[in-house]
């Protein structure tokens, strides 16, 4: 009898399994989350992952459909070159990807070149889904041309347009919420363009063999700009600059903070220079010269001035090329305080103005922390030598 | 002379914090209610937060506050999320409700980080998802799916 009821009660234990208590370090939190913050980090992820949650489980199968940022890149096309290898689908996959979306889309990515009728019509999508942020960049031959509905997309408040064509309708009247503009290859009129956003805060205009051309009082215009960057050679080539022009263009920016003028290998005119330019330009914090010759002498001089103009300049970085040969006279300066922290003065020849700029530098800034001077590559060991000596006997306001 | 008022929070499950005023307006959503409650807006409730997550949320507000431009922020962020997906599942939720634009994309973007480079059934195991599927729903997801081969 006994052995009965342990038969019976063995048999119950072995068959009765009590529900598995989940212990609470391994409760499923991710999933029950509200669908901004899952967005927040699937838009965070590569899009073949993001959509890859939708296998997770069954409440993961349409997470994915609420992203709100796309970013086509390298590493997305190479995932699908490895997994499809055909390149003439990829339209299709971006397309059928689009259908998918159910949300807003704020921010949208392509780094490469598919055709023309594609991307128009996914420009045609975004506008409705209240695009913000556009990146279209490539490196292929022909630039993409912008449809006629990119210019009716009046939340643009970023965009990148490498390598494309913006030729925009006589109806457009600007995009009114532009914070940031950074264009490279593009060779049409950008005066009229940008003279239509002024609340561009940056503008980025790289240089390359095709460039647009602006002039400086249309750049004058974007009282707002907090960075600006640009060559000389974007000017339009009836304009002559002078230093003058310069400070004029930095008087009529009273927020810019960074500058980067790209004198490519242009020699300042003598118009002007001798006009004392008055105002200082207390918000420049960083300055980058590309390409000065600093043995001309309207270009040492540009330097300088601005140097002394901007009292809260932080940051200097200059890249010298020497056209002219020495001697010219060098201008006479008065030292004073900067606030120079860090400086960079990359393809030095060792020549006397040069050395002349760096002892300003080093007499007049008490709180530089750093600076860096890289002699030309194609300078002698010898010259190397002299120039390193020259340096080190100059004196130093800072520590 | 500045008045250092605090304000009391309470959480869900009734733990309460005293944190100084400036600490508790980094949340957008306390700064609403101080600003629209009226006078006696001295102790406010958050329901959809535990006391434990509360702490941590007001330590960073804290350190944010109060020293913003330190040094040491970026490290403090790193140690931060130093945490299992659990604590950071509710800190980015917490974070939400509370409208702390700084926690909530630090949080989401450490738990975006856990996805990376993981297999399906590795997201799975990190976060506890239970796989619902049937192999018939999952192999019928599998060819709807098949335009795009990330599935």
């Amino acid at each position: 009898m006994i052995n009965i009821f342990l038969l019976l009660r063995v048999i119950m234990e072995v068959t009765y399994k009590a529900p598995k208590l989940i212990a609470p370090e391994e409760e499923d939190f991710i999933t029950t989350m509200p669908d901004d913050v899952v967005t927040n980090i699937l838009d965070r992820l590569p899009i073949q992952d993001a959509v890859g949650t939708s296998i997770l489980a069954r409440n993961w199968r349409f997470k994915w459909n609420m992203l709100s940022q796309l970013v086509f890149d390298d590493d997305f096309f190479h995932y699908l070159s490895y997994k499809a290898g055909d390149t003439n689908n990829y339209g299709c996959i971006i397309s059928r990807l689009l259908f998918h979306l159910n949300g807003a889309i704020t921010r949208f990515v392509l780094r490469r070149k598919l055709d023309d009728e594609n991307v128009s019509h996914w420009i045609l999508f975004l506008s409705r889904k209240g695009i913000k942020d556009l990146t279209l960049a490539h490196d292929g031959i022909t630039p993409f041309k912008l449809p006629t509905r990119f210019f009716s997309c009046l939340e643009f408040k970023h965009l990148k347009l490498y390598n494309c064509c913006l030729s925009p309708p006589p109806t457009f009247l600007g995009f009114p919420n532009l914070l940031s503009l950074q264009l490279f290859r593009e060779n049409s009129e950008l005066g009229e363009f940008i003279i239509r956003c002024p609340l561009l805060e940056i503008l980025i205009l790289y240089d390359s063999d095709k460039v647009g051309k602006v002039k400086l009082d249309e750049i004058a215009q974007l009282k707002n700009l907090k960075i600006l960057s640009f060559s000389l050679s974007h000017l339009n080539t009836t304009m002559t600059v002078s230093s003058y022009n310069i400070f004029e263009l930095l008087d009529s920016l009273p927020k810019l903070q960074v500058l980067h003028l790209n004198f490519k290998d242009y020699k300042l005119t003598k118009g002007g220079a001798k006009k004392r330019f008055p105002a200082a330009f207390p918000s420049l914090k960083a300055l980058k010269l590309y390409r000065i010759d600093l043995c001309n002498g309207e270009n040492l001089s540009c330097a300088f001035e601005l140097i002394k103009s901007c009292p809260n300049l932080q940051t200097l970085e200059i890249l010298a090329i020497q056209q002219e040969a020495d001697p010219i006279p060098i201008p006479e300066v008065e030292y004073n305080i900067t606030g120079l922290k860090s400086v960079e003065l990359i393809n030095l020849k060792g020549s006397e103005n040069e050395v002349h700029l760096i002892k300003y530098l080093f007499a007049c800034s008490p709180l530089l922390k750093m600076i860096v001077i890289r002699p030309r590559y194609s300078l002698a060991p010898g010259e190397q030598l002299m120039f390193a000596r020259k340096l080190l006997m100059l004196r130093r306001a800072s520590a | 002379m500045t008045s250092s008022k605090t304000i009391v929070l309470r959480s869900s499950d009734g733990a309460t914090f005293e944190v100084d005023e400036a600490v508790a307006l980094h949340s957008l959503m306390i700064k609403h209610r101080i600003e629209t409650g009226g006078a006696d807006s001295t102790t406010i409730d958050v329901p959809e937060v535990t006391g434990n997550t509360l702490s941590k949320v007001i330590e960073y507000c804290k350190k944010h506050v109060e020293a913003p431009n330190s040094d040491d922020l970026k490290s403090f962020d790193t140690d931060f999320v130093k945490v299992d997906q659990a604590v950071l599942c509710h800190l980015a939720k917490a974070s939400y409700y509370m409208n702390i634009k700084g926690l909530l994309d630090l949080s989401s973007k450490t738990i975006a980080d856990m996805f990376k480079g993981k297999t399906v059934e590795q997201i799975r195991e990190t976060f506890h998802i239970k796989n619902d599927f049937t192999p018939e729903e999952e192999e019928e997801l599998r060819k709807e799916n098949s335009w795009n081969l990330f599935v």
